[in-house]
């Protein structure tokens, strides 16, 4: 349905100003937009989506009571007034009573009466009419409310309203996009994880099924995702492991990723360190810090070692009771 | 029923015959007769160096304190015979108003509204 697809989702609503504002639209307007097929009570003036409404008019007609008919700029609406009725006030205490009735006789309103009203709409027996969260009679004998307001609407018709709402564009595609490869990282992951890769190169996961899968974009499945597409989707996602410290490069050799979980030369050449450099005084009492270690490992195994992935070994290790942790970023072996 | 909408129409517009009647229309101007025994108003409005004259039946709306020579806004529909005849449902006085900006206002409305309606059927 065409029209259904125009309606901007519900959970990205709240991304609209207007939304969450009082909207002074015409009430002719209030009257002919469209309600949303998602939610109803909700309407749509030109997509964006309105929850409630702010009116000034003039009373022209009373009804029962407990309603009021209110004259909007250019038509009418039926405005609810939530009745302070006496019924179910037997038990009240006589002086509450008389408080009401002040109340009342305040809130009375009158045709002529100028009134500023905030609402929500509500459609009954399919008319549409202003259910009034707030209301309040408004003097204004040199009509400059009035006429403040009848200024202000077009303007804030031109500048807002008639602007029609669309989603932030970072927010539209590169979630998407951003989404598949996070996801496709965390399946690489656990792909990983599963086979017990010590290493590989990208060309190698490329030509897993599974994982391809994932990285084609649903979107321009009907044309075909391009080799060049699917590259730069595995590329982010193993970038995204680099910086997780799930994976890292060796030296010169950048085609090819070490997996930090399997790679047991780092975990002993770790191990080793902590063990050796332990049993020197200077290490006796407190153990190992975490930068001389790193310090150890780059000097012996990659200079490039990262902060990130040797701490992934070091914790691998405090998992398996190695080495212990004798405070923060201080270990030994047992 | 809901009665219609009113749109705001100036005095000179009612009485050039602009307007149809049966229209609900909302307008302003000075009163300068009133005849209680008639239930008739005659409000008077200065436009392009030429008086203006709308006769108002005022059987809705009485009792109500007449000021002459005071500005009034009265609304309600209006009724052609041979002479424009504005059948009252309100009639509030507005002294001190600025009458001059709110004829502006009023035309900033239909501008906007106008131009809003051309723009639909442009597209």
């Amino acid at each position: 349905m065409p029209r259904s697809m125009e309606e901007i989702p519900s959970v990205l609503w709240g991304l609209d100003p207007v939304f969450l504002t009082f909207a002074r639209l015409y009430v002719k307007d209030i009257l002919e937009i469209k309600e949303s097929y998602q939610v109803p009570g909700i309407f749509f003036y030109n997509k964006h989506p309105i929850k409630q409404v702010d009116i000034l008019g003039t009373i022209v007609y009373v009804r029962e009571k407990d309603s009021f008919y209110t004259y909007g700029g250019n038509a009418i609406l039926l405005f609810v007034w939530p009745h302070q009725s006496t019924s179910g006030s037997k038990g009240l205490d006589e002086m509450m009573q008389d408080l009401y009735r002040e109340e009342a006789q305040k809130a009375k309103m009158e045709i002529g009466d100028v009134i500023r009203v905030r609402g929500y709409i509500k459609v009954f027996r399919s008319q549409r009419e202003i259910v009034a969260s707030n209301f309040f009679k408004v003097d204004d004998p040199m009509l400059d409310l009035q006429i403040a307001r009848m200024l202000d609407l077009p303007f804030l018709y031109r500048n807002v309203y008639d602007k029609p709402f669309s989603i932030p564009e970072h927010m539209k595609d590169p979630s998407q996009q951003s989404a598949r490869i996070s996801l496709l990282a965390e399946k690489i992951k656990v792909f990983l994880a599963e086979d017990k890769i010590q290493n590989f190169y990208q060309r190698e996961l490329e030509s897993v099924a599974s994982l391809l899968t994932i990285a084609r974009d649903p979107g321009s499945s009907a044309t075909g995702c391009t080799t060049k597409e699917i590259h730069s989707t595995f590329k982010e996602a193993i970038n995204l492991l680099l910086k997780q410290g799930i994976v890292f490069q060796r030296g010169n050799r950048q085609d090819v990723y070490q997996v930090t979980d399997h790679d047991k030369e780092l975990h002993k050449l770790t191990l080793t360190i902590i063990q050796e450099d332990g049993k020197r005084h200077r290490h006796a009492e407190k153990g190992c810090n975490f930068l001389h270690i790193l310090q150890c490992v780059r000097q012996s195994f990659d200079p490039n070692m990262t902060d990130v992935v040797l701490r992934r070994v070091v914790g691998a290790l405090e998992n398996n009771s190695d080495i212990v942790s004798t405070m923060e970023n201080y270990y030994i072996t047992f | 029923m809901l009665p219609a909408a009113a749109v705001y129409q100036f005095l000179w517009e009612i009485c050039s015959g602009e307007v149809p009647g049966g229209t609900t229309v909302r307008t302003f101007g000075r009163l300068s007769t009133y005849d209680m025994a008639e239930s008739e108003a005659t409000l008077t409005l200065q436009h392009a160096s030429a008086q203006h004259h709308l006769r108002v039946r005022t059987t809705f709306v009485e009792p109500f304190s007449a000021a002459l020579g005071s500005y009034y806004m009265a609304l309600g529909e209006l009724e052609c015979d041979a002479d424009p005849v504005l059948c009252a449902r309100l009639l509030v006085c507005i002294d001190g108003a600025d009458l001059a900006l709110f004829q502006q206002a009023v035309e900033e409305q239909r501008r906007y509204l106008q131009g809003r309606s051309q723009a639909d059927n442009g597209t």
